[in-house]
């Protein structure tokens, strides 16, 4: 059990590295350009129309802004420690239950196109391997090259102008109903499945030219016996790390997707806020992308471990048997 | 012959260009347990003759001729066929256990995947071949590389198989492990299994004592049976391969020499990984001008760590190593550093493969300087008989008997005192591991150069040596 | 067939690059009264919202969008490069404390380093080079630690430091050659990648600030008008997608290269 606790306690200490760089990095950076930061708060909450320098003043003074930075610095992380936020700098609002809100979103977001790129990619890349240079491996590497050209905006933009304006079939943005989903998540589902497929592809086609599978043939096993008894769990290893790999990575989708679809998540709230220079939103989301990121990281390496005896068993001396 | 004869006649076996690269070769096994070998280097065609029986050869090849198994006779032409025969009729006994078998799935339920297998014979099988019943709770990479070997005998065991091919059943283990499968095979003949052995180790043909079958660039050059074979060879290269094997070198008369400078000496040296004790200890040997030293034991003894030890790659946990009477240390090391050298395991891996020979040879300017550099480049060129359009290549495109000598004669180049030779034998063919000696035999005489020699191989040990360290656990 | 795709894919990164060249005009100068008109044959691309020619802006960004996102893999590559081969030949501390760093920055999550530190910095040339060569070295420095360790513990390393040749020597000749060889085509592909990075910042509006022509913000510029103006928006997005398709297929030919070199072993 010791590779696991290992693991585990590796993972986490990591995840709080990143999450500690994140809280400095914006003080750093926010605090380079105080004067900046109090303006552009001024100009999110009243508009440029009443922008002035004694308005930034009243704020600056009214969020501590020009307290000394190692004292600000301090008390962030003092509030940090017992689990409070703080308030939006523009909004006033509950960072908090504004994290709690979106974070639901972007959650659903992520888990139906996660889901919805393997319910597409599984069958396509078995098929693309079973059977090489047949027209699915022809047809499925092409779409492959070509996605993963795609960047998720601009699929997101062709999807919306076929879909929401020209046939007029679903909403282009925003999130009232299930029916918002659809879009986002198809545009999410395609850029993921691009990478699944050629992976699952590529998996599945050394498994399957495996020594040990021709050998478990020779043993009088047919060969789709051979592939299902012995090619299973060898190929599930990379694929479903990976695919849980993947559910890390869609963070870079978030953002954009969000952005563009108008959506209310946690990217959308994190590019907004730090548009406006909101410090604790900015930070807030970060830390929970951050913190996210390394938690399915971590369901990740944990995966791997239960599928591949090699890494759980590794421990196990080979003296045992003789 | 009798029914329970099996006769294989192989025609030829054509490329996927349709160049006929094997052929003709035919065997018969006349009674169940008979044993039919096939000798001969790398690329002479007899891995492709044991995949055209079992009907695995390369896509796009082709083989003509037929297999009669059990009253049937099957055209090695029909690949269905003969695969039908799969662990029924034919088994196969793979060269890389740890490729063989499925990573991810416990021993017993491998061996429980052969058609017909049950419990009973999964034990009866793994108590034949001296795995206890544990083994079958393993995963592979649990096991040791003799053990996976031996699983992988249980498999042809379990199978009903009456014809099992075992290619190179030998290849990549120590004197020991060998042993254990000549026994294995040995238990399936018993057993009533006859055998078609794929193999370059000439001891196992030997022992084997089964109709041999020396293959040469794609054909059967001779045929017989092993004790006529190995006694009176006709054919001018059964001739030349059979006298490369150690057994049948002639030993060297006793020479007598007169006491020379010490080059090299370990007082009092043990050395241990961190992890683990210690590996040797109180070793204490002189190595002088013009002697060969045989260190000896079986793999992972530390022979390779001692042969380290003595060139300074290592530091000693204790005692000293003493380089022409001080102390290595790293200053005398970096002085006398190129007067010390190794011959490497594998002789091609000290090339880069990414350069070419030639500029190997000549980023020794760095360090002899650019004018005797050349005309001594020449000169071992011609001593070592090797052709100057070689430096134009890389590694991968030169066999391994250039190899081996021009990693000799780069370490030439720097003119050494000593050399220890770590398993010079072990990866190439036959008749180059004859060719190493002759020429470290001629450096000795020739050069005083002193000579360490690592081996697991007692036989090419006695016959070479003036001095043996046997080092033992 | 891949060479032909990998001359198409020079020729129209050559073409994209240097296009601005030879059309006239100034990409920044308005006409209000022809804001968001179609095409025409001297303006295939039509006009944007402020009356700007689209194709003009698409033309002057190529050079900034592609030779930022050159940059960007050029510092993160040579970076990585020196990181993973000190770490890997000093081993021990440098080695353990050097290669945490690079986890660290592993551990942040896509895009989301270049956002916070452009976002903070302030957008411009400066801070994108920085923020996503930063999130860009860390698979360089891994991948070169990974092949620098292998290839030192190679036998011809050994060998050639027995015959008493000087670290640098060897470090050039045997170590660095097989390192970049198997760099080279994921830095290749990566350009790709930073253009995605370079055009997803100007699109959120944290990148290269407006008037400045460059592609992200050119589509973010537009999207109000998606519905009257679909040419205008598709000309950038047209830009990004096949200056990322073809380092894509310079690098497929590379890899193919390599894999048929390989085969003499």
């Amino acid at each position: 059990m010791t590779y696991w606790t290992t693991m585990i306690v590796g993972r986490l200490a990591q995840t709080a590295m990143v999450a500690w760089t994140i809280v400095t990095m914006c003080f750093v950076f926010v605090h380079v350009l105080p004067g900046d930061t109090a303006l552009r708060i001024a100009e999110a909450r009243g508009g440029a129309e009443f922008l002035n320098v004694g308005r930034a003043e009243e704020i600056a003074s009214e969020e501590g802004l020009n307290r000394p930075i190692l004292l600000q610095y301090g008390e962030w992380i003092r509030r940090l420690a017992t689990g409070d936020l703080g308030v939006s700098l523009v909004s006033g609002q509950s960072v908090t239950s504004e994290l709690w809100y979106r974070g639901q979103n972007t959650l659903v977001l992520g888990i139906v196109g996660w889901l919805a790129s393997h319910l597409v990619a599984l069958p396509i890349g078995i098929c693309a391997a079973l059977r090489p240079r047949g027209w699915v491996d022809k047809l499925s590497s092409f779409y492959c090259v070509t996605m993963a050209s795609l960047p998720s905006f601009l699929m997101g933009i062709g999807l919306i102008s076929i879909f929401a304006l020209s046939l007029r079939w679903l909403p282009p943005a925003g999130f009232r109903s299930p029916e918002h989903l659809i879009l986002p998540a198809a545009t999410l589902a395609l850029g993921l499945s691009a990478f699944s497929i050629r992976l699952i592809r590529d998996t599945v086609r050394e498994v399957n030219g495996a020594f040990f599978i021709t050998f478990a043939r020779t043993k009088g096993l047919t060969a789709s016996m051979a592939l299902w008894q012995n090619g299973w769990r060898n190929a599930a290893i990379p694929i479903v790390a990976f695919a849980a790999l993947q559910f890390a990575a869609v963070v870079d989708g978030f953002i954009m997707i969000e952005t563009l679809f108008n959506f209310p998540g946690l990217g959308d709230l994190l590019v907004s806020s730090m548009l406006a220079r909101d410090v604790p939103m900015v930070m807030g989301a970060g830390l929970v992308a951050a913190v996210g990121y390394g938690l399915v990281n971590l369901a990740a390496d944990l995966t791997s471990l239960a599928l591949d005896p090699r890494i759980s068993q590794r421990d196990q001396r080979r003296a045992t048997f003789r | 012959m009798t029914d329970q004869g099996i006769e294989f006649q192989l025609d030829q076996i054509l490329d996927t260009e349709g160049i006929r690269i094997v052929g003709p070769v035919s065997l018969y096994w006349d009674t169940p347990g008979d044993a039919c070998v096939l000798i001969g280097e790398t690329g002479s065609g007899k891995s492709l003759v044991a995949q055209s029986i079992l009907g695995l050869l390369p896509p796009d090849f082709h083989a003509d001729g037929f297999l009669r198994i059990e009253g049937k006779r099957i055209a090695l032409g029909d690949v269905t066929a003969l695969r039908a025969q799969w662990s029924t009729t034919m088994a196969l006994v793979p060269q890389e256990p740890f490729r063989s078998l499925d990573p991810t799935m416990r021993i017993r339920r491998q061996l429980r995947q052969v058609k017909g297998s049950d419990d009973r014979r999964i034990d009866a099988a793994l108590s034949e071949l001296d795995l206890s019943a544990s083994v079958g709770k393993a995963y592979p990479f649990q096991l040791s590389g003799g053990m996976a070997q031996r699983t992988l005998f249980a498999t042809a065991l379990v199978s009903g198989a009456s014809l099992i091919i075992a290619d190179e059943p030998t290849k990549g283990l120590d004197e020991d492990r060998a042993a254990q499968s000549l026994t294995a095979l040995n238990r399936l003949r018993a057993e009533g299994r006859s055998l078609l052995v794929i193999t370059h180790d000439l001891d196992l043909a030997r022992q084997l004592d089964g109709r041999t079958v020396v293959m040469k660039a794609g054909e059967a050059v001779e045929a017989g049976p092993a004790h006529e074979l190995f006694t009176s060879p006709r054919n001018d290269y059964s001739r030349a391969l059979l006298q490369s094997d150690p057994a049948n070198w002639s030993a060297p008369a006793p020479r007598i020499r007169p006491p020379s400078r010490t080059v090299a000496e370990l007082r009092d040296v043990s050395f241990g990984y961190r992890a683990g004790g210690p590996l040797f200890e109180n070793l204490s040997f002189t190595i002088d001008a013009g002697e060969v030293v045989a260190v000896t034991g079986q793999s992972g003894i530390g022979k390779t760590t001692l042969g380290d030890v003595l060139l300074g790659l290592r530091r000693p946990t204790s005692g000293t190593v003493l380089w022409e009477g001080t102390a290595a240390t790293k200053a005398t090391v970096h002085r006398l550093r190129r007067k010390y050298q190794k011959l490497h395991q594998d002789p091609g891996a000290v090339f880069a493969r990414h350069r070419t020979i030639g500029q190997h040879f000549a980023d020794l300017a760095d360090i002899l300087g650019g004018e005797s550099l050349s005309l001594r480049l020449e000169q071992l060129r011609e001593r070592m008989k090797l052709s100057a359009r070689l430096m134009e290549r890389s590694i991968d495109e030169i066999s391994g008997g250039e190899a081996q000598r021009l990693a000799l004669m780069r370490i030439l180049m720097l003119d050494p005192m000593l050399i220890v030779a770590d398993e010079p034998s072990s990866r190439v063919d036959p008749i180059v591991q004859r060719d190493v000696f002759e020429l470290l035999d001629a450096l000795r005489d020739q050069q005083e150069v002193a000579i360490v020699l690592i081996s697991h191989r007692t036989k090419i040990v006695s016959s070479f040596a003036d001095k043996v360290v046997r080092l033992s656990s | 067939m891949m060479r032909r795709m990998q001359v198409a894919s020079i020729a129209v990164l050559i073409v994209a690059a240097g296009i601005h060249l030879l059309l006239p005009g100034d990409p920044n100068s308005q006409d209000l009264l022809r804001a968001l008109e179609g095409p025409s044959l001297l303006h295939p691309f039509g006009f944007d919202h402020l009356g700007r020619d689209v194709l003009l802006r698409v033309a002057h960004a190529a050079p900034r969008s592609l030779g930022l996102a050159g940059l960007c893999v050029v510092f993160a590559y040579a970076g990585g490069l020196a990181l993973g081969m000190i770490a890997a030949y000093r081993g021990g501390l440098v080695d353990a404390v050097l290669m945490r760093l690079v986890d660290l920055l592993l551990a942040f999550p896509g895009i989301l380093l270049a956002l916070l530190l452009a976002g903070f910095l302030g957008g411009g040339p400066g801070p994108i080079l920085f923020g996503i060569s930063l999130g860009l070295m860390p698979q360089f420095a891994r991948l070169s630690r990974a092949t620098a360790g292998q290839v030192l513990a190679e036998q011809h390393v050994e060998a050639a430091e027995m015959a008493g040749f000087r670290t640098t020597a060897i470090l050039r000749r045997h170590v660095l050659p097989p390192v970049i060889h198997s760099t080279l085509p994921i830095g290749v592909l990566s350009v790709g990648g930073a253009i995605l990075s370079v055009s997803s910042l100007g699109f959120l509006g944290l990148g290269i600030r407006p008037p400045t022509p460059e592609w992200g913000a050119m589509i973010s510029e537009m999207m109000p008008y998606i519905s009257e103006a679909r040419l205008q928006l598709a000309a950038p997005c047209l830009a990004i997608f096949l200056s990322v398709l073809a380092f894509a297929h310079v690098f497929t030919t590379g890899r193919k290269k390599v894999t048929a070199g390989r085969r003499h072993d």
